[in-house]
């Protein structure tokens, strides 16, 4: 699947800031590669140093020690033009211009292949109807972009990236802004680029578990090392924890997902299975209750007219429940036999 | 495109009304004369009085309004995307007053030889000169404080801070000035469209060309900049070397026009929102021309109103832009609700 020459080399990379008199490092020796067709997500709790690692490898910012290589060339070696035609970037802040419409946005992208005065080429409007029909934009392209929603703006930002035609794409929290269903989306349609138009494209999240599930590899920034790996080789190392340490939120890694770190005290045997058993034990576990077959306090399910019903059993008295909200609210529940 | 062939109807059709409001421009002032002796002195043929009237005075006057509209319109359309602010202009931000900053110093410094000389050909690059020099200057602090300060209310005081600051320097000169140099500046303050002499326009019309020139060098970029500074970066433009070349056609397009036609106001600002309205479009491809025109309109429509058709006398046009210009700005600023909203 993947060429086997890599995009991005970084060597010995140190990134931070360096002031007058002192520098701060945010990220030490960092060594890895990425390839043509894959997706990262960079991960990391906030002033951990993804803007700045972003800033680097984009050649914004100059690293405090190391090299980040673009195609085996060192990056301070590239002039802006050539940088330009190497990674393309969508940032964080949305652009909203009065009177620009999503064609003259993606148009811009062609800034570096356009003729005098911007006059767009039979390529170029080739290339834009093109990335306007990758993003999904086609029916958007007279449209202005304050007209459009969060989604669908950050979708033409990502056209206009396109069109700069760069083997290499970078996005600074692209899901920031959007809801449940644009965030899976924009990262969806980020996955099929990479795949797709063999593009390295590395994205910037605080979106746990979109990256979980989306990404091919995520970087996670853990005191000043950068730890990298499919999203399950970092599960299964615990490299998760990190994220929430101090916290009362844990990682859970059985589910993949967040729970409250409480340790359960109290046994409740769960009869019921599949998906009731699932979804019984995460809401027993958020009120510190956990699935325990030596418990004489058991819980069962019953399909009636399709809808489930909860069935309470203590002390040889069944209680039945309309829902999960009700069975946790119920005093028998709550309380030591 | 459906697009462009809109775009080209309303350039034929503002280059109509230039043409229609130009002649309308020539026509009217405080002595009648007919269209036809108009035409005739025009063409050099008219031997009479109207010949002088036409060709020394009212011919220079309205050429230096489409000059002194295209250049401010101009001016304000790349101030505004370079600043990414609605509100940039080179009035607004103190940029002419740094231009008359520098006349007055020239004038009010220098010279007693000078109150004689300000009408020659060597006077009048001599203050084009200064007012460049002046406009930027002011444009350089502005320029360098928007490096570190990012909010636009910030530099909009600042800016008018600026012009302050320049506008008491100028009065200080004039106190501790003699009697004659200051009758040569005053006269110089009070310039006006009519004022602008041929001598003084061969100098005006190529320094405007030359400023709408390096103007035209940066369009491509300018689109690109209304997206801020680091997508710019990003995508491959030379931002410093915009701003360099913005800056220079600035200073050089408004400190032309102060030094000659003294400050005019919110031209700078208005027009650009005008020619946005107008061909509703962000390209600076269209709105740089667009402004050219409208502006040069815009300028003569002011030149008639401050003429008072009928009336003996002659409105300041600096007067006449402010109250056409104001409600232009009122219009943005309750468009866009707060000044942070963008154009």
């Amino acid at each position: 699947m993947e060429n086997n020459f890599p995009n991005i080399v970084f060597k010995n990379l140190t990134v931070g800031y360096r002031s007058k008199k002192d520098q701060t490092t945010l990220l030490s020796e960092i060594s890895t590669q990425l390839f043509p067709g894959e997706i990262i997500a960079l991960m990391g709790s906030n002033g951990s140093g993804k803007s700045t690692l972003l800033r680097t490898l984009t050649g914004f910012q100059q690293p405090l020690s190391g090299e980040v290589l673009l195609n085996g060339r060192n990056i301070s070696g590239f002039s802006m033009r050539d940088k330009a035609r190497f990674i393309s970037y969508v940032s964080t802040e949305p652009v909203t211009v009065g009177n620009m419409t999503v064609f003259d946005l993606v148009g811009l992208g062609r800034f570096l292949y356009s003729g005098w005065w911007g006059n767009l080429s039979d390529d170029d409007l080739e290339m834009i109807d093109r990335c306007l029909n990758l993003t999904g934009m086609r029916g958007f392209k007279e449209r202005q972009l304050i007209s459009l929603s969060d989604g669908e703006r950050q979708r033409a930002m990502i056209a206009r990236a396109l069109a700069q035609d760069t083997p290499v794409m970078v996005l600074d929290e692209p899901t920031a802004f959007l809801d449940v269903r644009n965030k899976y989306e924009i990262i969806h349609l980020l996955r099929e680029l990479a795949r797709e138009q063999k593009k390295t494209v590395i994205f910037s999240t605080h979106d746990f578990s979109i990256s979980l599930g989306m990404a091919d590899k995520i970087w996670l920034i853990d005191d000043e090392k950068l730890r990298e790996g499919a999203p399950e080789d970092l599960a299964l190392n615990d490299r998760f924890q990190t994220l929430f340490s101090g916290s009362p939120i844990a990682f859970h890694p059985e589910t993949g997902e967040m729970v409250l770190s409480e340790k359960p005290v109290r046994g409740i045997h769960i009869l019921a299975k599949g998906n009731e058993k699932m979804w019984l034990s995460k809401a027993l576990m958020r009120n510190g209750m956990f699935d325990d077959p030596q418990s004489p306090v058991k819980l069962d399910v019953e399909k009636r007219s399709n809808k489930p019903v909860f069935i309470l059993e203590k002390n040889g008295i069944k209680k039945e429940c309309p829902s999960i909200y009700e069975l946790l609210k119920d005093e028998s529940l709550k309380k030591e036999q | 495109m459906i697009k462009n062939r809109k775009h080209i109807l309303l350039f034929v059709s503002m280059i109509v009304l230039l043409a229609m409001i130009f002649f309308t421009n020539l026509l009217l002032g405080s002595v009648h004369i007919s269209p036809s002796d108009i035409l005739l002195a025009l063409q050099g043929k008219s031997t009479s009085i109207f010949n002088q009237i036409v060709l020394d005075f009212r011919l220079p006057k309205a050429l230096t309004a489409i000059v002194a509209g295209a250049a401010l319109s101009v001016c304000g359309l790349q101030m505004q995307t370079i600043f990414r602010n609605p509100l940039s202009g080179p009035d607004v931000l103190g940029i002419s007053s740094g231009a008359s900053l520098g006349v007055a110093i020239l004038v009010l410094g220098f010279s007693s030889f000078f109150s004689a000389s300000i009408f020659t050909l060597f006077g009048s690059w001599a203050i084009v000169l200064v007012a460049w020099l002046g406009a930027g200057g002011v444009l350089l602090l502005i320029l360098l404080v928007s490096t570190r300060v990012r909010d636009i209310m910030t530099i909009l005081i600042l800016g008018i801070l600026f012009a302050g600051a320049t506008s008491s320097i100028v009065t200080i000169l004039q106190y501790f000035s003699s009697e004659s140099m200051l009758k040569s500046f005053v006269v110089w303050t009070m310039g006006s469209l009519g004022g602008v002499t041929s001598t003084q326009l061969s100098v005006l019309v190529p320094s405007v060309i030359a400023g709408l020139f390096i103007t035209s060098l940066t369009i491509k970029q300018l689109d690109v900049l209304l997206l801020g500074e680091k997508y710019s970066a990003s995508m491959g433009v030379n931002v410093q070397m915009t701003r360099v070349l913005v800056f220079l056609s600035t200073s050089i397009l408004a400190g032309s026009i102060t030094a000659f036609c003294g400050p005019i106001s919110f031209v700078g600002v208005a027009v650009p929102h005008l020619a946005r309205m107008v061909f509703q479009t962000s390209s600076h491809k269209i709105l740089f021309p667009a402004c050219i025109l409208i502006g040069a309109i815009v300028m003569l429509f002011s030149d008639i109103v401050a003429q008072m058709p009928g009336a003996n006398f002659t409105l300041p046009i600096n007067a006449v832009t402010s109250i056409l210009g104001i409600p232009v700005i009122v219009w943005i600023i309750m468009k866009n609700k707060k000044l942070g909203g963008y154009f």
